[in-house]
């Protein structure tokens, strides 16, 4: 359904590749220079553009009336929420995934860096669409930015743990443990997250 | 008592650092103590022109 | 016991003493610390930014947990004084905030030479700061205050959480990344005759922090209640102030 409108996908994709090129632009082309910033400018381009998707997740079923549908059906609510989710990123966020390697080219990132960009934003923008999500929700109907910057504090664990797994990528150590937290704040935030979706959405129906 | 205030004042050198900060905290501070009196002023004002 | 009324009659009789009290406190402390405390034999008079920096710092970060725990009572009680008290915190605590960061930075310049460094405690209090404001921001954008009140509640509950974990994850960031061999001097190390007036400065500051919250929420039950007839019999037949 996400695809009847096109906007809905391309936008964070271009936002997300307009910011990184940003970067260059304004630094200049210097190889060496790009090449430091890469893995972090990749990952704050990434995490903007995929809170910036989730922002209108809910306003269409609210229009229409389905978010009440949640609530009626016999499914636990925060499971649609997750499903809803779930299809949101596969819409919006893996293209993200897939521009990040055209980003890691012209960001000139360093060699070996690839894989563990790709698995640590692979679980940071999932991550970022459900915060970006609970964001929604408690904004519902308000101002985009609103709802994407409520939750940007919420997502600087995250930046840290996916910068990191790309640092000690690129010193050559072992960066399975840094995946391993990672995966574990995905793991309590799925079901966390989804829960406070839920409660956010009822309390805009007081 | 003037050189007590001398070096008061001057802090080692220092007493911009000092007072400035002394002045943002007052200025901040009566921001904070100010506006719900105003936000009241305003309401009284409001509700007299409505009747 | 839970009627805005009566709060706001508690809230008015209290105000003046409290104001005498905090202002009392408040006057000696900082008079006493930034006048009469002995120099500090390493950063000389300067330091006495302590008794400003230190309090505001110590209060931004208790008004937060305050406010967590106001926004907690909310949720669970349904009380509607909680809400509103967490609100009227929410800017005095931005404040207290802001005054750290920003006296911080001023003592930084003649102590270490630099406005800013991306130390653990800086970044943290930074953090808080946006806490801060986003709470404000979203609680303005909402018409309905009462669910604006119940949308805030969850935002610093959660917020509460995330202290602590982003305190960690930024102490952890700062070992990572090896800052260069700059070891910032904490505070002096203080003797009983700075300790006292630093002491005296942060009740001073709380006193004045328990004023300025009666009074926004004075503010803010007045604003939400204006059309109820309370409000027109007593409020705005008072002398102004």
């Amino acid at each position: 359904m996400a695809f009847r409108k096109s906007a809905t996908y391309l936008t964070p994709l271009i936002f997300f590749l307009v910011v990184i090129t940003f970067f260059p632009l304004a630094l200049g082309p210097q190889q060496s220079l790009l090449s430091a910033l890469a893995p972090g400018v990749i990952w704050i381009s990434a995490l903007l553009a995929s809170l910036l998707a989730v922002e209108g997740i809910f306003s269409e079923d609210q229009r229409d009336g389905t978010l009440d549908q949640y609530f009626l059906s016999n499914e636990p609510a925060f499971l649609l929420v997750f499903a809803k989710v779930l299809c949101h990123w596969l819409v919006c966020g893996a293209p993200i995934l897939l521009a990040s390697i055209f980003g890691s080219m012209i960001l000139y990132l360093p060699d070996g860096v690839l894989i563990p960009l790709l698995f640590s934003l692979f679980m940071g923008t999932f991550f970022m669409s459900l915060l970006g999500a609970l964001g929604a929700a408690l904004s519902l109907g308000k101002s985009a930015i609103l709802s994407a910057v409520i939750v940007l504090p919420f997502s600087i664990p995250t930046l840290l743990m996916g910068t990191a797994i790309m640092a000690s990528a690129i010193n050559g150590q072992d960066y399975s443990g840094y995946l391993s937290i990672m995966g574990a704040m995905l793991a309590i935030g799925i079901p966390g997250l989804c829960i406070l979706t839920v409660e956010a959405i009822l309390l805009s129906y007081e | 008592m003037i050189d007590f205030l001398v070096t008061l004042y001057f802090m080692d050198g220092k007493g911009p650092y000092v007072w400035s900060s002394l002045i943002f905290l007052f200025i901040v501070l009566g921001i904070n103590i100010f506006l719900p009196f105003r936000r009241m002023r305003l309401i009284r004002t409001e509700s007299g022109k409505g009747d | 016991m839970g009627s805005p009324p009566l709060f706001y009659q508690w809230a008015s009789a209290f105000l003046p003493w409290l104001g005498v009290l905090a202002i009392i406190t408040f006057t000696v402390g900082l008079f006493w610390g930034l006048g009469f405390a002995p120099t500090d034999y390493k950063q000389g008079d300067v330091y006495r930014i302590i008794f400003i920096h230190v309090p505001s710092a110590i209060l931004g970060q208790s008004i937060y947990l305050m406010m967590a725990v106001f926004g907690f009572i909310s949720m669970v009680w349904r009380a509607k004084i909680a809400g509103m008290l967490l609100i009227a915190a929410a800017p005095i605590g931005a404040g207290f905030t802001l005054i750290a960061l920003v006296t911080g930075s001023i003592w930084g310049k003649p102590t270490w030479g630099t406005w800013w460094v991306w130390d653990a405690r800086l970044t943290s209090t930074l953090i808080l700061f946006f806490l801060y404001m986003t709470i404000i921001a979203l609680h303005s954008s909402i018409e309905n205050k009462t669910k604006a009140d119940r949308t805030i509640s969850i935002l610093a509950v959660l917020g509460i959480t995330i202290v602590p974990i982003i305190k960690k994850s930024v102490d952890w960031w700062q070992t990572l990344h090896q800052p260069s061999t700059f070891s910032l001097t904490s505070a002096p190390s203080m003797t009983p005759d700075m300790y006292q007036p630093l002491l005296l400065c942060v009740l001073g500051f709380y006193l004045i922090f328990i004023f300025m919250l009666t009074n926004g929420l004075r503010a803010e039950i007045i604003s939400r209640e204006r059309d109820k007839n309370w409000v027109k019999k007593q409020f705005l037949n008072e002398e102004i102030g």
